[in-house]
């Protein structure tokens, strides 16, 4: 996936990934209080969570995956 | 055969054929067709919350920025809205250049005017030249004075956002503004809706600037994805002038990992600002991407390629080469750009020289005015631009804001809005956003269409897409506000797509970033001229706006004088050789 994984141990919930993203692409957990990927697919892969990161809590794949192309969607 | 011969045939009776074959009461088995909306709501009269404003300054990239501040500058009250978050949104993270005008070191003004008169292909807005001129150096004073032309790793603009949190300048962020307000002919605010919450924000503003920046069809490998022309989608549908849509910007990407954008751009961040005080000139037209049928695909680039299973060293650039890691050619290919032109090349059509499209009481500023001719002409000169555009677009926006009332906006016209804002959300089956984003690409990003344009293939997209336009965007669902986001940006793209076709089979010649392989000359005497398109009633009308004949070319210029960089296939069509 282009951005991969939020490492559990390093993110501390600042939600800074969550307002960087351009494309929408986490969202923060009620739960556990730290950031989760919700919407890879829009991923641009611009490493910007991951540069504004103050954990670096964040790595990122160059490869996107894009849906087959089907007939009605 | 009749069902009763077809029962005989198979051997049942007539009404057990009838229900096998489906026909009549029984609906159809198999779910083809309109996808069902997981979790549609249950009406579009969202909860809100109303802003009221003076100037609402739309996009928080540099333009924005330089425009919050300078209209904050007047006294006023300011706000700036952003799909994202100021200062971390659009192309502006993305420079590494800037460019301005030094009487010192930049010769005079008048050879600077002609090499942007020349590099716009004679296109260019020279009342926004002599606007950079006056300008540009204070501009880049103030990117000193601010911090911003210091090395940063999420990009030069990434300061800013703190000097406008200082200001008392409100922020509506990571917030889908889709829908201009238009009262009386004047403007009166805008709707949108945030992120994470069902509800409506309502801004209302005496004054509004479109600081939206461009946008492209969700192409990988440049940081163009959050990019959908909202401002020109908006300011069209409420009557704005647009123009330069026929011309597409060429940036590339690489051929393995297309969609690596930090890959591709990450030596633009992290880095002093490279200064530079050139007059630039002109780009060869399409110089990545004319790929045309006869030129070898794909270009090459110096890169570094590690040795097999092993990783590159994160930040290493050509030329920092340790020992195994070789340079190499890596294939590289256009497209990265595909739905957007060059650096204001497109965008709100200026009426005059005080960044006013003909909605009164809407700027533009930035990549969302067209201003830059048929071609990008000078590297660094993007971002300068903007802050200059900005910066000054503020100053008239509060003076207008000054002396005009607030437009009213009813309780009724909220809802009316918030009904067509919402009515994805309420919609029960449909398309989704992605699929129909994904066939819009599958249309217009291969080069044939809007790269190597011709008659045929650009009226073969543009049925293609009239029905999409007319069949899926107004069926679109979205199960949360993140996929609402989806289907307006959709809708934006496909508003765009139709412009760039329409444009571009308007303007039956070449020039710039226009490339067409059946007219591949300039045609000075028909076409010295913009394209300008407008919403008329149902359909989109497009004029040809003759440009000013102080700024047509010098006379005695010869063709070859004037444009020294040819199209595949363009002398032969002039001189028959």
């Amino acid at each position: 996936m282009p951005v991969e994984n939020i490492d559990k141990d390093k993110c501390i919930g600042c939600g800074t990934c969550v307002e960087t993203c351009p494309m929408d692409v986490f969202r923060l957990d009620e739960t556990s209080g730290q950031s989760k990927i919700v919407y890879p697919q829009d991923c641009q892969i611009c490493h910007l969570c991951r540069i504004f990161c103050p954990e670096d809590a964040i790595t990122i794949s160059p490869v996107k995956y894009v849906r087959p192309m089907v007939g009605w969607g | 055969m009749s069902s009763t011969e077809n029962a005989k045939y198979f051997n049942c009776n007539r009404r057990d054929f009838l229900k096998a074959a489906g026909i009549g009461a029984a609906a159809m088995a198999f779910p083809m067709g309109l996808l069902r909306n997981a979790n549609a709501a249950s009406n579009t009269d969202m909860s809100q919350k109303i802003v009221e404003t003076d100037v609402l300054v739309i996009g928080g990239g540099i333009a924005g920025i330089f425009a919050a501040l300078k209209a904050k500058d007047q006294g006023l009250d300011v706000t700036i809205a952003d799909k994202g978050t100021v200062g971390r949104s659009g192309l502006s993270p993305w420079f590494g250049a800037y460019n301005y005008y030094d009487a010192a070191s930049s010769g005079t003004k008048a050879n600077w005017r002609v090499k942007k008169a020349h590099g716009g292909e004679y296109l260019t807005n020279m009342d926004y030249v002599g606007v950079f001129i006056e300008d540009s150096k204070a501009r880049y004073k103030d990117m000193v004075a601010m911090g911003a032309d210091k090395a940063n790793p999420g990009g030069h603009v990434a300061v800013l956002r703190e000097k406008v949190r200082e200001r008392d300048i409100k922020f509506v962020e990571r917030t889908m503004i889709t829908e201009l307000i238009k009262k009386d002919d004047r403007i009166a605010g805008a709707v949108g809706f945030p992120m994470e919450e069902e509800k409506a924000v309502v801004i209302k503003a005496k004054a509004v600037i479109l600081c939206a920046g461009s946008g492209a069809f969700k192409t990988p490998g440049f940081p163009v994805s959050p990019l959908t022309h909202d401002g020109d989608a908006m300011a069209y549908r409420i009557g704005a002038e647009i123009s330069g849509k026929e011309f597409i910007d060429f940036h590339w990407t690489h051929w393995e990992n297309p969609a690596a954008v930090y890959d591709n751009w990450k030596g633009d961040l992290g880095h002093d600002l490279n200064v530079n005080t050139s007059p630039g000139g002109g780009l060869p037209p399409l110089s990545m991407a004319i790929s045309a049928h006869n030129i070898q695909v794909p270009m090459f680039i110096k890169g570094l390629k590690p040795e097999k299973g092993k990783k590159l060293p994160p930040g290493l650039a050509v030329g920092q080469a340790p020992p195994g890691i070789r340079s190499v050619d890596l294939p590289v290919v256009g497209g990265a750009t595909a739905g957007m032109a060059p650096h204001k090349s497109e965008g709100i059509f200026p009426q005059n020289a005080k960044f006013e499209s003909n909605i009164t009481g809407l700027f533009a500023a930035g990549d969302a005015l067209c201003t830059e001719g048929a071609a990008y002409h000078g590297f660094g000169s993007s971002a300068s631009s903007s802050a200059v555009q900005g910066a000054r677009t503020g100053v008239y926006a509060a003076e207008y804001a000054k002396k005009s009332n607030q437009m009213s906006v009813s309780a009724k016209d909220i809802k009316t809005i918030k009904k067509r804002i919402f009515e994805p959300r309420t919609r029960k089956q449909g398309y989704s956003p992605e699929w129909v984003t994904q066939v819009l690409q599958g249309m217009m990003v291969p080069y044939y269409v809007l790269y190597v344009k011709k008659q045929d293939r650009l009226e073969a997209a543009l049925a293609n897409l009239s029905f999409l336009r007319d069949h899926f965007a107004p069926n679109l669902i979205a199960n949360d506000t993140h996929e609402l986001r989806l289907a307006h940006e959709v809708r934006n793209m496909l508003l765009n797509a139709e412009m760039k076709l329409r444009a571009s089979l308007f303007r039956t010649e070449s020039r710039g970033a226009h490339y067409r392989e059946d007219f591949p000359a300039r045609d000075d005497k028909n076409w010295l001229a913009w394209v300008v398109i407008s919403q008329d009633g149902d359909t989109m009308k497009l004029k040809k706006r003759q440009v000013p004949d102080k700024w047509k070319p010098d006379a005695r210029l010869s063709y070859n004088a004037r444009y020294p960089n040819k199209f595949p296939g363009e002398n032969k069509y002039r001189t028959g050789k």
